[in-house]
């Protein structure tokens, strides 16, 4: 077993998520992303005269599996904008100095507004563990002096102390690597990753860059001329480039299965732990996409999806899809669309914050990533009048409540009380003449929706023009969706109680892959504390 | 409990220890229950956050009371006054504007091109980026520019495996922190971590009475009645008749209105203080940072048993700005002064789990022991010059400051503020 010991001198930690938006940039990183802590042992062996032992080590460590981690709660701490003096610009002949004097009392400087991420973790020591690794000696100790020499885990204030532990001081994960499940998703070493890290702070270019530039400016006449001669003939006169590190491998972590695991709620055949996307605007113009646009959205997002899976398996294509190879459609569940809406809240319109895609819960480990490949190959929908919107993976961190698989499964726990956000777009058009009889038939149509699904039949369904949730818009502004002969599907908003709480998610009706008939658990007001927030 | 000597500091830096931690408690100086000021942020407001305590149930409110760069500042100030009283010497590099502070005779201080406003002479303790600062980057040492004379050409080749240089010039980047962004090499230039972290938090916060006004005018004066101040502010007169004049808050009359909503805190209307439990503040000097640091000397590799004594007096001055000040008393800010609650114990932390030692310290005792972790450093030849290195500010430099303080002085007059 190898286990690394970190404990936050301060009491704090400050690390912001990577991210390029400011909103995700103010988010404390919790827990420690085990890719910070390689680049912080990285940083360790770079600084201190790379000791080839030490390099063999890292390789080693990178080329292990993501790590299990004890990380104790925490609570992100209150962003401010502080002002710090400014990165004064030396100027040049035709620029004089940005700013050139300083905050002593009697001296005013320009200040910049800067914000920094933390966090109070409730105790002050984490633990990465790889319970299978076993380092052997003289990785051991090149491990155990880097340890040693990590000053800080993420930013300058953000002291540590770093060493080997043992396995019980570690002591049980409160994370663990799991994909299937995963709750929040963590940045990791891959192999090859020091190397990467080392072409991209490219030292030894920069320092020979750096020399030069030195040497152009002093000493006498000649080697300045030879100076200034090889900067431009070496670097064309331009710094060589320095970029920031970028870790692309994100792992899902889970919280560890209790031993005794509680009773199964029952739920559907969808898989609970929802892919998560945010829908960012890049041009268009509209600010935010309305619940309305939902079929539109999943419309497209699904051609772009089976466009990019040629290359994978039947079964991986029929799951996206939605159809065999010969094009009939699929019986089993397959890849459906869950919007998440800004909803249940009293200032709630409604616009689609992003989009969750739910898979079947019946789906082998490799199926799934296979999957989640072809995901991660759409990042942009054009949705013409619409606009172009990104599509950013929500990882990790905690995102808004409605954000939030929870908010939209109650998984684990299940619900009783559900009510729909899209309409559900019936199976069949009704065929009763009178008003009661009509809702009647439909009820009976949506119980019977339930149950295609893998639900128990609920104790009652409630027919109704407008969803009981804040924010939703009624039935008949939603578009109808239109079935293959032309004619369009009727709709309506359901609320459904069942006997016993069930877990989402709850798509049900004709319309269930692509965004319709998406029922939302019913939250008691109080319930959710962070219920009031989009 | 034992005083902290000069071979347990060594053997410390020495050996594998993490850090000296100090964790104190402070409390408002009128007793439990007085109303302290936190800083005020960007929006006017406090940093409030949640914290979990041990042994307590559920978060506690907490206020930032003193920021980690605001608590850097202070330690630094704290060894300036101790340099000026001549408790210690310590490597400086001084900017002396004297020569140009003003003599009163306005109009021959504008002739000489004297300055307004006295600045005296600046330290390489008082600028914000330390030796990197623009302030000394545009001044001169025996007539040449500073970074290109002999002493400050050698922060081109400073970094963490070759920091005599700046061990020579100003220690105090070594345990604070610096950046040369601005030096030949801009962005590429010597980066050092800082190795020193403290800031003082405020526990168990009670947001203060949101419905009291902020300045209440004896006089009643009323916004409705303007005024039309004097070119030199130093009179005015009612507006009557067509003239429109200014508010008479222009001129610092009237009152300041309360908070405009007072049923709830928002974030307008913190501006009224808080009382808090108590304050803690935890003061980290990391030994890990120091020992990253090399300290050849001649051109030779570095040795073992110089570094561990550069490191030492490093891991000196950082006690002694610390301890320093802590005595000069945490007055942070006006209706913000905190006391400790009991002694000033050290900690020196080993591995977690493991009891840590600890220390007390007084000033006398830090000044004491930097000054025999310097005598040693000394013969381990290292370079700890007592005289400061004076520098002369450039004739633009002085030009820039005499220009800005004109601007300055015209835009209080504008906006009625005190600078």
């Amino acid at each position: 077993m190898l286990a690394f010991g970190i404990r936050y001198l301060n009491g704090f930690a400050a690390a912001c998520e990577p991210h390029e938006r400011q909103p995700e940039r103010e988010r404390p990183e919790w827990p420690p992303h085990p890719a910070r802590v390689f680049m912080a042992l990285a940083a360790a062996h770079f600084q201190t005269g790379e000791d080839p032992d030490e390099r063999r080590a890292l390789e080693w460590l990178e080329s292990l599996p993501a790590p299990s981690l004890r990380a104790p709660e925490h609570v992100p701490r209150a962003v401010v904008t502080h002002y710090v003096p400014v990165n004064d610009k030396p100027g040049n002949k035709t620029k004089p100095p940005t700013a050139v004097i300083q905050s002593v009392p009697q001296l005013a400087r320009d200040r910049q507004p800067r914000t920094f991420a933390r966090t109070w973790p409730d105790e002050d020591v984490v633990y990465l563990v790889w319970p299978e690794a076993v380092p052997q000696e003289p990785v051991a100790r090149a491990l155990t002096q880097l340890c040693a020499k990590v000053t800080r885990i993420g930013h300058s204030m953000s002291l540590v102390q770093m060493w080997m532990a043992t396995s019980e001081e570690a002591g049980e994960p409160t994370w663990i690597p799991d994909e299937e499940r995963a709750e929040i998703h963590l940045r990791v070493p891959s192999a090859g990753l020091l190397a990467d890290l080392e072409r991209r702070y490219n030292q030894v270019a920069v320092e020979a860059y750096a020399a030069l530039l030195v040497a152009a400016e002093d000493g006498n006449a000649k080697t300045r001329r030879a100076a200034k001669r090889r900067l431009s003939e070496e670097f064309g006169g331009e710094p060589p480039p320095r970029l920031r590190p970028q870790v692309p491998f994100y792992q899902g972590y889970a919280r560890p299965v209790a031993a005794e695991s509680p009773k199964e709620t029952p739920g559907t055949v969808f898989s609970p732990h929802l892919v998560v996307f945010r829908l960012e605007r890049e041009s268009g113009p509209y600010q935010a996409l309305s619940l309305r646009t939902v079929a539109t959205v999943t419309t497209r997002w699904r051609e772009a999806l089976v466009s990019q899976c040629n290359d994978m398996p039947d079964r991986v294509r029929e799951i996206v899809s939605g159809h065999h190879r010969d094009g009939a459609p699929l019986e089993a569940p397959h890849l459906a669309f869950l919007p998440l809406a800004f909803v249940g809240h009293p200032h709630a319109d409604g616009h689609l914050l992003g989009m969750g895609i739910v898979l079947p819960q019946q789906l082998t480990l490799d199926e799934r990533r296979q999957v989640l490949r072809v995901l991660a190959r759409v990042s942009q929908l054009r949705l013409g009048a619409l606009g172009a919107w990104r599509l950013d993976r929500e990882a990790g961190g905690r995102p808004p409540w409605n954000l939030r698989p929870e908010a939209w499964t109650a998984h684990p726990d299940g619900a009783t009380h559900w009510s729909t956000v899209t309409p559900v777009a019936f199976d069949r058009h009704p065929k009763a003449k009178d008003r009661g009889e009509y809702q009647r038939e439909v009820a009976e149509m949506i119980a019977a929706a339930c149950a295609a699904v893998g639900l128990p039949r609920p104790r009652e369904v409630v027919v109704t023009a407008v969803s009981a949730h804040l924010g939703v818009p009624p039935a008949h502004v939603f578009p109808r969706l239109a079935r293959k002969d032309g004619s369009e599907r009727r709709h309506a908003h359901a609320i459904l109680v069942f006997d016993e709480p069930v877990r989402g998610p709850v798509l049900i009706g004709a319309g269930r892959y692509r965004g319709y008939g998406v029922a939302r658990p019913m939250w008691p007001s109080g319930s959710q504390g962070e219920g009031g927030k989009s | 409990m034992e005083q902290l000597s000069v071979e347990v500091l060594k053997s410390a830096v020495k050996g594998a220890a993490a850090a000296f931690r100090c964790r104190r408690r402070l409390l408002p100086a009128g007793g439990p229950g007085e109303k302290v000021f936190p800083p005020t942020f960007a929006g006017a407001v406090y940093a409030i956050e949640q914290r979990r305590i041990p042994g307590r149930d559920g978060p506690v409110t907490c206020v930032l009371l003193d920021s980690v760069q605001s608590q850097a500042n202070r330690m630094e100030l704290a060894l300036q006054e101790a340099v000026d009283a001549g408790r210690i010497r310590i490597p400086l590099v001084v900017v002396d504007f004297t020569e140009y502070d003003p003599t009163g005779d306005l109009e021959a201080d504008e002739r000489a091109g004297r300055l307004i406003d006295r600045v005296g002479k600046i330290t390489s303790l008082q600028v914000p980026h330390r030796l990197a600062d623009a302030t000394l980057r545009y001044s001169e040492l025996d007539g040449v520019p500073f970074r290109k004379s002999d002493k400050g050409k050698a922060l081109n080749t400073v970094s963490p495996t070759n920091a005599t240089p700046l061990f020579e010039l100003c220690p105090t980047a070594l345990l604070f922190g610096m950046w040369d962004s601005t030096g030949p090499k801009g962005g590429l230039g010597a980066k050092f971590e800082r190795a020193m972290v403290s800031e003082i938090v405020g526990v168990g916060v009670e947001v203060g009475d949101l419905r009291r006004g902020v300045r209440r005018d004896p006089l009643g004066t009323s916004r409705d009645v303007t005024v039309i101040p004097s070119e030199d502010r130093t009179e005015f007169r009612v507006a009557e008749g067509r003239n429109r004049g200014v508010r008479p808050s222009k001129l610092g009359l009237a009152s300041v209105p309360f908070p405009k909503q007072t049923d709830q805190k928002t974030r307008e209307n913190y501006y009224d203080g808080v009382t808090i439990e108590y304050a803690e503040q935890t003061t980290t000097l990391s030994l890990i940072c120091l020992r990253r640091l090399r300290f050849p000397l001649n051109g030779q590799p570095p040795q073992d048993e110089v570094d561990v004594a550069a490191r030492t007096v490093l891991a000196a001055l950082g006690l002694c700005a610390a301890t320093l000040a802590f005595e000069a008393g945490a007055d942070l800010r006006s209706r913000c002064l905190l006391w400790p609650d009991g002694p000033t114990v050290w900690e020196l932390l080993a591995r977690p789990g493991a009891e840590p030692e600890r220390f007390s310290l007084t000033g006398e005792t830090a000044i004491a022991l930097l000054k025999e972790a310097v005598r040693q450093a000394k013969e381990k030849g290292l370079p700890w010059p007592d005289e400061p290195v004076v520098l002369k500010p450039s004739e633009e430099l002085v030009k820039l400051a005499r220009l800005s303080q004109i601007e300055a002085a015209k835009k209080t007059g504008e906006t009625g503020e005190t600078a």
